[in-house]
Parts: C-alpha cells; sequence; structure tokens
C-alpha cells in the first residue's frame, strides 16, 4: 500500500477528528480570505469610485507660444492605454454683449473644442441646438444673464479686435461638469478651482479663419502714439481620455501605472510639455485611504482569524487521544518514525489542501454577500491572486503547526505511552505555566505606551512604512484581548474551585439535585471548564468590540458628514446678481420641514501678512440651525462660546491653530484687516476683535487657520450684506427638504442645495465610506460559529473523553434526558462565565477601539456608543448557538453504544 | 415453588465483522433465581458479555427475549428501560467505570439521585453502603485516590445503591491481582448470603466460579449440557 493510500485511508476512517479539523480549518481560512478579499474588493471599489468623477485623465498642456502639437498627439494616440485625444485651444475674451444693447457680462473664456469633444467627454451638458452648425455656442449663465436663445447673435469682445466679433449662437452650454476647463494656471493660482460663469465654444475652423489670428499676432497700430496692442497668448492643450478598466485595482498601483504615461511623455517632448494628470490626482487621496482601510480590517479582522486558528488547535488538541492510540499501533506493528511521519504528513497535506480549498470557496462567498456576484465574476479573480496565495500558504502553515508538529512530537514518546487512554489531565496548560497572560498584558502595556508616546495612532506617508506601523499598534488590543482573557480564565479556574459552592447551589436551583451532582463534577474540572470559556469568551468579545466600534464609527460617520456640511442642509445662492442677502434666511424658513436657519459669510481676511478664513455668523441661529459640538471647542461647551460671542459684538473665536501660531489667548485683542466692498483697489479694513474663545473646528474650515466673528459687524466693516450660504436645520427627512426649497424658491433664484442624506452617499473615496458594517456582519456571523464550534468540540470531546462514564451512567440508570442535564449544566456554565467574562473584555476592548481610532473622525467621539439591540442579539444568537451545541452532543450520547463503550479497555 | 428473576428466551446476537456475520449468540435460555448466584463461565469470545450485557438492556438482542420480573425488557421504551435498570438491576465492571471527578461517596450516592431519593435517606444509606464494603473511611476520596480493589468495592456499593433485585458483574476480578479479587468474591458472597442480593457473574476463573451456587458454561454462543 502506497504511503499516499494509506494516508487517505487514515483520514477517511478517522472521519470524526478529520471533520472537525476541517471545520475549524475552513472557518479560519475562510475568514482570513475572506478579510483579504474584502481588502481588496474595498480597495478596488474606492480606486473606481475616486476615478468616476474624473473626465479628461490628462491634460497635456504646451508651454511654447506657437506649439505643434501633432507629434504629441500622434505619440499619445499611439499609447494602448489612451482611447481618446481631443485638441483644446483656451483663449481670454473680455466680455460678452448683445449687439444692439448695452448689456455685457464680466470677462471670460473662449473654448475651441472639435464637435468630437463633447461626445468624447460628456463633460459638457448641451441644453440646446447643436454642436455642428457654423456659430458659436455659450455657457448658461450668459445665455440667462443676457437673455440670449440659439439663433441670437452674440457680441464677443477682445482687447485684440477694435470692433466686436459678431456671430450666431448656435446652442447652449451647461459647463457645471467641465470643472476640469477652469483650473487656473498662472504661476500664483495654479491648480486652483476658479469658475468662470460666461463661457464661449466654438469650432477649430472658426478659430483658425477668424480668430487666431487677430487674437495671437493682431495689427501694431498706426498711429504711433496709440497704446500697443497685447497679442494673446491661448493655451493649447490635448485632453486625453484612458481606459479605466486597464487600471490596477490597487490605487498606489494604478497611480503609478498612470504617472508613468506621464513621465514618458514629458520625457519625450522635453520643456514643450506639462502635463496635468487629473487620473493620478484623483488616486492620492485614496491611496490614503486603502492603506488606512487596510490597516483597520486587518485590526479589526485579525483576532477572528487568530480565533478560529486557535479553534482549529483545539479541536485537534482534544483529539490526539486516538491519534496517539493510532501511532502507537504502527509502532507496534513495526513502522517506522519516518514511515509515520511520511503517511501522517501527506493525510495533513491532504487535509489542509481540502480546508483550504474549502475555506477560499467560503471566502469568496462572503465577499459576493458584500459585493454581489460581479466581485466574483472571472474578469474580477485576478483582484485576489495574491490573497488566494496568501490565504493558502496560512491554510498550509496552520495545519502543520496544529496536526503535523504534535505527530512529530507524539512520535519521541515511548510506544507504552502512547498506547494508553489519555489520562485525565492534572498539570496546568502551557499559558498557565509560563505565565502567558501577564506577559502579554505586558507587551499590550509597552505597545500602548510607545504608540502614545509616538504622538497616537497614525500612519506615516510612505506605504512600507505606514504597514509597519500598523501592524505594530494593531498588536495591541489583540495582546490585551489574550492577555484579558487569560488572566480572567487563570482567575476562574480558582475561583471556579473555590466557588463551588455557589456554582453547585445555581445548578441545583435549575436542574435539582442531578444539577447539583454536575456542578460537584464541574467544579473539579475547572482547568478543562476555564479552557472552553477562554475559547468562548474570546470570540464573545471579540464580536462585542466589533459592534462597539462599527456602531460608534456609523454615528460618527453621520456625524462627520453634518460636520462637513454644516448642517442638514447646506443653501448656496448663486453669486452676482442673484446673491442674497440675510433677509433671505426668512424665505427660506417659511419652507415646510424648515427647523432653523441660519446665514453664514465667508471671506478671506489679513491677519499679519496672511490671508486666513473668517466666518461670519449669528451665535443665536447658529446654535440652533448648526448645533455645533462641544468637542469643537476648547472650552468643551459649544453653548457657553456662542454665548461668550453674542455677548461681546467685536468678540471673535480663534482656531486652535491660530492660536497657537499667534499665542492668542482669551481676552486678547485680534487686529484683521477685512476687504472693503466699494475699494475696488483690494483695500482692506483694519478691525480690531478681541478673543471671546477658541475654537478647534468650524464646518467646511477643518482644523486649519480660520476666525468665527460676528455677522453683522463683518457686514458694517464691509459694508456688504451679501451672504455665502445658508445652513438649514430640518424636522423633516433634509433630503425632502432640500427638494422643496428647490421647488419653490430654486425656481425664482438660482440656488445649489445639498443634504446630509446626499453627502454621506458622496463621500465616495473617504475612509468613511468604508462598509464597517458589512465586515463587522461577516466577522460577527464568524463569532457565532466560533462559539457554537467551541461549545461543540468541547460539549462532544467531553463525550468522547468520558464516553466510558456516560455509559456507566446509562448503564446504572440515567435516562437521556437526565444525563442531557448534565450536559445542560456544563453547557450552561461555560456559557454563562463566557458572556460574563466575554461582555467584560468586550466592553474594554470596544473602548480602546475606539479610543485608538479616533484619528479616523473629524469630530472624534466623545466615548463609545453601545448598540444594544446588537449586542442583544448578539447574545441571543451565542444562547442559540449553545444551545445547538448542546443538543447535538446529547444526540450524540443518545446513540451511544454503552455495551461497547463499556467494554473499551 | 420457583421465583425465576430474570428469564431468557431463544436469545441470539448476530453482528458484522469484516463483512462477515458473526453469531455471538445462538438461542439461549436460561432462568436466574431469586437469592441465586450464577456463574457465567466460557473461553474468550463464546458470548458471555454479550449475554450479559442484553439480559442488563445494554444491548438488543437480534431475536429472544428477557424477562426481569415477567416483564418484557425490550418492549420498553429507553426510558422505561433506563428506569427498570435503575430499580431492579446493579452492575459491577471489570474496569470499575466509576466518575472520576466524583468521590467515592458522590459514585454511591449518584444512582439514588437519578431515582430521585430525599438527600437524607442519600446520605444515611451511602454511610451504610460504604460501610458495608469496608470503605468507610474512603468516602471523601477520589477515584484516582483509590487502588484498584477499593474502586471495586465503590462499584459494588454503587451497584447496591437502589436496593436492586439483581447484581450483574461483568468480569469483577478481571482487572485485580489475586489476593483483592478474592477480597471482592468474598465480598459479593457475603452479599449473597447474608442479604440475599442474586447475582450472576460473567468470570474466566474456574475459583471464582466455584464461589457460585451453579455455573453456566457457555460455548459458541450456546449453553453446554
Amino acid at each position: 500500500m502506497s504511503y499516499l493510500t494509506y494516508a487517505l485511508q487514515l483520514t477517511l476512517r478517522n472521519r470524526r477528528r478529520t471533520l472537525t479539523y476541517l471545520f475549524g480549518l475552513v472557518l479560519a481560512v475562510g475568514l482570513f480570505s475572506g478579510i483579504l478579499f474584502f481588502v481588496d474588493a474595498s480597495a478596488n471599489k474606492m480606486t473606481q469610485t475616486a476615478i468616476a468623477p474624473v473626465v479628461v485623465d490628462m491634460q497635456v498642456r504646451s508651454t511654447l507660444a506657437h506649439p505643434d502639437m501633432v507629434p504629441v498627439r500622434t505619440s499619445l494616440e499611439g499609447e494602448a492605454f489612451v482611447t481618446h485625444v481631443e485638441p483644446v485651444v483656451i483663449a481670454d475674451f473680455t466680455s460678452l454683449s448683445v449687439p444692439i444693447s448695452n448689456q455685457a457680462t464680466t470677462a471670460g473664456k473662449l473654448f475651441v473644442l472639435q464637435p468630437s469633444y463633447y461626445d468624447s467627454f460628456g463633460a459638457l451638458k448641451l441644453l440646446s441646438g447643436d454642436v455642428t452648425s457654423p456659430g458659436v455656442l455659450i455657457s448658461q449663465a450668459a445665455a440667462n444673464d443676457l437673455g440670449l436663445l440659439v439663433g441670437d447673435s452674440i457680441a464677443i469682445n477682445f482687447d485684440q479686435l477694435a470692433t466686436p466679433y459678431i456671430s450666431k449662437i448656435t446652442g447652449i452650454i451647461d459647463p457645471t461638469g467641465a470643472s476640469f476647463l477652469f483650473i487656473a494656471t498662472d504661476p500664483a493660482h495654479e491648480g486652483e478651482y476658479t469658475p468662470i460663469p460666461y463661457d464661449v465654444f466654438v469650432s477649430p475652423t472658426l478659430w483658425e479663419s477668424d480668430l487666431a489670428v487677430p487674437l495671437t499676432n493682431p495689427p501694431v497700430p498706426t498711429d504711433p502714439n496709440a497704446k500697443p496692442i497685447v497679442a494673446q497668448k491661448p493655451l493649447y492643450e490635448l485632453h486625453v481620455g484612458t481606459d479605466h478598466s486597464l487600471l490596477p485595482s490597487d490605487p498606489t498601483k494604478a497611480g503609478i501605472f498612470v504617472d508613468t504615461l506621464r513621465r514618458s511623455m514629458e520625457k519625450q517632448f522635453p520643456g514643450e510639455i506639462k502635463i496635468v494628470n487629473n487620473l493620478a490626482d484623483s488616486l492620492k487621496q485614496v491611496q490614503k485611504d486603502v492603506l488606512w482601510a487596510k490597516l483597520l480590517f486587518l485590526f479589526l479582522g485579525m483576532p477572528g482569524v487568530a480565533l478560529a486558528a486557535y479553534l482549529s488547535k483545539y479541536a485537534t488538541d482534544l483529539l490526539t487521544g486516538p491519534q496517539r492510540q493510532e501511532i502507537g499501533l504502527l509502532r507496534a506493528r513495526g513502522a517506522t518514525p519516518r514511515q509515520i511521519i511520511r503517511a501522517m504528513g501527506i493525510a495533513s497535506f491532504v487535509i489542509a489542501l481540502v480546508g483550504t480549498v474549502l475555506g477560499l470557496i467560503v471566502g469568496l462567498g462572503t465577499t459576493t454577500l458584500l459585493f454581489g456576484t460581479s466581485a466574483i465574476a472571472p474578469a474580477a479573480l485576478g483582484l485576489y491572486s495574491r490573497s488566494i496565495l496568501y490565504a493558502f500558504v496560512a491554510g498550509l502553515l496552520l495545519t502543520g503547526a496544529a496536526t503535523f508538529l504534535p505527530i512529530r512530537a507524539t512520535l519521541r514518546q515511548e510506544i507504552t505511552h502512547e498506547r494508553r487512554q489519555a489520562e485525565h489531565e492534572t498539570k496546568s496548560p502551557f499559558w498557565a505555566r509560563t505565565y502567558l497572560d501577564v506577559v502579554t498584558l505586558v507587551i499590550a502595556g509597552v505597545i500602548f505606551w510607545t504608540t502614545r508616546t509616538g504622538g497616537g495612532f497614525k500612519p506615516a506617508g510612505a506605504e512600507g512604512a505606514s504597514l509597519s506601523l500598523g501592524f505594530f499598534v494593531f498588536l495591541g488590543p489583540f495582546f490585551l484581548w489574550v492577555g484579558l482573557a487569560l488572566l480572567l480564565n487563570r482567575l476562574l479556574a480558582g475561583s471556579v474551585s473555590h466557588g463551588a459552592g455557589v456554582i453547585q447551589k445555581i445548578l441545583r436551583r435549575v436542574f435539582g439535585d442531578l444539577g447539583y451532582m454536575a456542578g460537584r463534577s464541574i467544579t473539579r474540572r475547572a482547568q478543562k471548564i476555564a479552557s472552553a470559556v477562554i475559547i468562548v469568551s474570546l470570540a464573545l468579545s471579540f464580536g462585542i468590540s466589533l459592534s462597539i466600534f462599527i456602531h460608534t464609527y456609523q454615528i460618527q460617520k453621520a456625524v462627520d458628514a453634518r460636520y462637513g456640511l454644516g448642517s442638514d442642509i447646506k443653501l448656496t445662492v448663486a453669486s452676482g446678481l442673484h446673491q442674497q442677502t440675510t433677509d433671505f434666511a426668512k424665505d427660506i424658513n417659511r419652507i415646510p420641514g424648515v427647523a432653523a436657519v441660519s446665514p453664514v459669510e465667508s471671506l478671506q481676511a489679513y491677519v499679519g501678512s496672511i490671508q486666513q478664513t473668517v466666518f461670519g455668523i449669528n451665535p443665536q441661529s447658529y446654535t440652533l440651525a448648526a448645533g455645533p459640538a462641544d468637542s469643537s471647542f476648547a472650552n468643551g461647551n459649544a453653548a457657553q462660546a456662542m454665548l461668550d460671542l453674542a455677548n461681546v459684538p467685536n468678540g471673535v473665536l480663534v482656531s486652535q491653530q491660530l492660536a497657537d501660531a499667534y499665542s492668542i489667548g482669551v481676552g486678547d485683542p485680534v487686529i484683521i484687516r477685512l476687504p472693503h466692498t466699494t475699494n475696488t483697489g483690494g483695500l482692506t479694513v483694519e478691525t480690531r476683535l478681541q478673543a471671546v474663545g477658541i475654537i478647534n473646528s468650524f464646518p467646511s474650515a477643518g482644523s486649519d487657520t480660520f476666525l468665527v466673528m460676528n455677522l453683522p459687524l463683518m457686514q458694517s466693516v464691509t459694508r456688504n450684506d451679501k451672504i455665502s450660504y445658508f445652513l438649514i436645520r430640518t424636522s423633516d427627512a433634509p433630503h425632502d427638504v432640500a427638494v422643496r426649497l428647490q421647488d419653490t424658491l430654486g425656481t425664482q433664484v438660482p440656488m445649489k442645495t445639498k443634504d446630509i442624506d446626499t453627502a454621506i452617499l458622496a463621500l465616495g473615496n473617504s475612509m468613511t465610506s468604508l462598509n464597517l458594517q458589512g465586515l463587522g456582519s461577516i466577522e460577527q456571523g464568524y463569532s457565532v460559529i466560533i462559539i457554537s464550534l467551541g461549545l461543540a468540540i468541547f460539549l462532544l470531546s467531553m463525550i468522547y473523553e468520558r464516553a466510558k462514564e456516560f455509559g456507566a451512567m446509562r448503564a446504572v440508570g440515567g435516562s437521556i434526558t437526565q444525563i442531557g442535564r448534565i450536559l445542560w449544566s456544563e453547557s450552561l456554565t461555560v456559557g454563562m462565565l463566557s458572556l460574563l467574562i466575554g461582555s467584560f473584555i468586550g466592553l474594554i476592548l470596544g473602548g480602546v477601539f475606539v479610543s485608538l481610532l479616533k484619528v479616523l473622525y473629524t469630530i472624534p467621539p466623545a466615548g463609545m456608543s453601545i448598540p444594544w439591540g446588537a449586542l442583544f442579539a448578539l447574545m441571543l444568537l451565542v444562547l442559540l448557538g449553545m444551545a445547538l451545541a448542546t443538543s447535538f452532543a446529547n444526540r450524540r450520547l443518545a446513540r451511544m453504544e454503552i455495551a461497547q463503550v463499556l467494554r473499551e479497555l | 415453588m420457583t421465583n425465576i428473576i430474570l428469564e431468557t428466551k431463544n436469545l441470539t446476537k448476530s453482528y458484522p465483522l469484516n463483512g462477515v456475520e458473526v453469531q455471538a449468540l445462538r438461542g439461549v435460555n436460561l432462568g436466574i433465581e431469586s437469592g441465586e448466584f450464577v456463574a457465567i463461565v466460557g473461553p474468550s469470545g463464546c458470548g458471555k458479555s454479550t449475554l450479559l450485557s442484553i439480559m442488563g438492556g445494554l444491548m438488543f438482542p437480534t431475536s429472544g427475549q428477557i424477562f426481569l420480573e415477567g416483564e418484557d425488557l425490550n418492549a420498553h421504551k429507553e426510558r422505561e428501560k433506563a428506569q427498570l435498570r435503575r430499580d431492579h438491576i446493579g452492575y459491577v465492571f471489570q474496569s470499575f467505570n466509576l466518575l472520576a471527578d466524583l468521590t467515592a461517596a458522590e459514585n454511591v450516592e449518584f444512582p439514588m439521585v437519578l431515582a430521585n431519593m430525599p438527600e437524607s435517606e442519600r446520605r444515611s444509606w451511602v454511610q451504610e453502603l460504604l460501610k458495608r464494603v469496608g470503605l468507610s473511611d474512603k468516602a471523601d476520596h477520589l477515584p484516582d485516590e483509590l487502588s484498584g480493589g477499593q474502586k471495586q468495592r465503590v462499584a459494588i456499593a454503587r451497584a447496591l445503591a437502589n436496593r436492586p433485585d439483581i447484581i450483574l458483574a461483568d468480569e469483577p476480578t478481571g482487572n485485580l491481582d489475586s489476593a483483592t479479587a478474592a477480597e471482592i468474591i468474598d465480598l459479593l458472597i457475603g452479599l449473597n448470603r447474608k442479604d440475599s442480593v442474586t447475582l450472576v457473574m460473567v468470570t474466566h476463573s474456574p475459583d471464582d466460579a466455584a464461589s457460585a451456587h451453579r455455573s453456566i458454561h457457555l460455548r459458541d454462543g450456546q449453553i453446554e449440557n
């Protein structure tokens, strides 16, 4: 018989052992691979979400005055990754006007685009007309403000032309989706988004025939005293679209992939072009976020994996007796240790292979649950190749450690020892003898201390460094979790013996005299009971801490979204002609569902020589509409801070950063220079304010440098009563109220509303958009399985180990029901102790998770939020799992062949 | 007038072993009278222990009947059969089969708890039984702290716990040295003679069998005439 045949027979013959171990292995690999796949799928989703809004992936800009962009375009079109390249020319005009009227706009931009551009990128929305007819297309703002329609004529005024260029309007364009066209290129404001409402779009034919030469090469005035005409220097660009499906799913790799093209082009045309890589820019934030996500998922998920691995080991340890007998028998029959190791090695490998493959299927199944079947479509499977490899290796290593190494250890013992039935264990377990509980708690303490002295939990810039720091930090709660569980179980093992009377009394009350007898047996097997309590309480505490963290995270997600927005709705009225004053708040207040409104004016003022953002608010209405968080203020009291500001007309709240930078304390004077609207030369008015408080954060200002002052004073100094935006608290669903506002006021005044419901959904590439709820559900499901399985293995191994005792109990007249009560007594004892210990550790660990990961939130949570409903459901599931495990063990007991069991030596 | 406590009629038992049907018992008929001490003897594999297990309701026969005080044992459901075992039969095993985590006194008390005997009655009866088997001073010892002979005494005391009609002993001296084995046999003889306990004992030992009122010889699953 070959080793393989024997190994297969060995595996199949010991079905109970094989299946028990396989179940643990499948669980461990399933959870591990599930987390890795979850990270992969999340990274992919975050990458896709980040790049989805990018319309023009790259803007290749010429640095020359009269460039030839054809070679550049040809080179770009030769790249497999590039799908389309569109030439663009951008020029300036001084105003637009109606030929027979005095009505005119301010300066704007003229874009030269091929008709195909509109289809290639789709960012410029054609509202009316068409893009191919001869003539010009104008922006909606220009059409609205000048009252023009398709077919009307428009005059475009250029400094270089003596008379306006008049053309027929062939279309109206909504350019709001093409923000990339309005990114400043001048060195002072490079990269800043500066929307220009008045735009004209012309074809290259019109540009070449009518405008290119006069604008770029204007005639020299014949009158030598006349002011010279300065030629325009249009911006020549190529807008590039790429095939996003070719991008790697990992945003870091995707960023590198995209940037390779930029570097290659800039190298090919040195000094001629400059590339704005919109695609790479969009990936920058998500690269950091994915790093965080990886860290977070490992942080939250690894204890579950460790637990499942421990469960496998626990199952194997409990079933070592038959294996020892088997080895003893083989040795007695003359098999050499090498032959036994080879056969057992092959058997272990077969089990590892089957278990790992099944575990991977389970992992993919859980990923499908969260991301849908598309996540495991053949095309998407490449995403998981590395994770599959990791999970596969982990499965093999785990099996090696759990099954193969103990066999080697066994072979060192005497045959006579092996043939014996497992003796009643009297020695303390390894962890207790080595004080592993104390050691792990000390390690946890050292990690927390190092983290705290190192400035808290935060990742560094470089990926490698971040990950190593992340693993290091995540080990802190892990060791705390293990250490606490072991320590409590050490105390438990002692207290079970000493508290025998209490346990016996409780069990007598529940199960009668038989419970009392079971209680006596339990208290004499404290060590075995404690080992079961360890695994169940670890699993339970894992589930509880995860629930607490995820619940707190979800709550803070909403708080963060509210903070970003300022209130339930942020209403911004279009600037220019339609900008509103504080009186507009009255109109808003009349809309059903509006509970409070507060106007906010935001402008730039000089503090010293540096420009800072200054917000003007009405403290009373702001308190009602925005409901600022206490944690936003240094004094920890939002209401008091608002009152202090309201009580001092020239009071100002200074941001913490600014206060630190300028050493400003409460009561100190703060001198700022506010812009004066009547001054067109950029002159400012010096204003003496008094610091009344320190503010940590303000909606939309983050934690940067800023000031918050009273709106009436700001308006009187600047002589400007216009408002930047209104914050609205609603009594109905925010999104519904926002729609109502648009439907009523929006028809009269161009406005933009952003509600909190939409804001949460829009946080596409942010950490707050992570599907932690999904991960949490999976891990909680696993923890319930681990708890049930742990109890089932404990009870079944108890039946197996004590089969003769249970056989004797039945022989002396114990019915299945009566012996079932003994099982229930043990199960209930393990379950209840685990519930107590698990809940205690879970609460502590949940607090640690929330406190360590405070850095994830813009507004740090004051403490942990406890999801009572979810915890109650988890407890119920644990009790249900316990009941199922006990019923299963009871069934095994009922099927026992008493006579056969009692005859075995 | 004879008083048959336990009777078997045409008992057969067969089971598969490596694909072959093995006949362990082939039509065994016997009757055990009250107060009798019967030894079942025979070579290894002749079906002695199988017969004892079937007589005690621990194993189903393939065919035939067992009557305990006139009641067909296998006509009862498992729960009722457990009750019959508890109230009418006491078991003594070769390997003692004591509950490892209970003391000697608790092991003896266990069947009484199953029978819902009041606690005060249990306590005094446990003391009495331990005294009878000579282990009053070992009441609080765990099985691991007792010698083989002491363990078997505890097992005998446990078998007597619910005042059974019959005690079935499966090679009770099989794991003991000869001196201790003799003590255990003396104890069983004493119980039979002084307390009129009915005993059926499976044994290999001719000496032990000689202590019985009669011996039943089993060979190839049949009683030898």
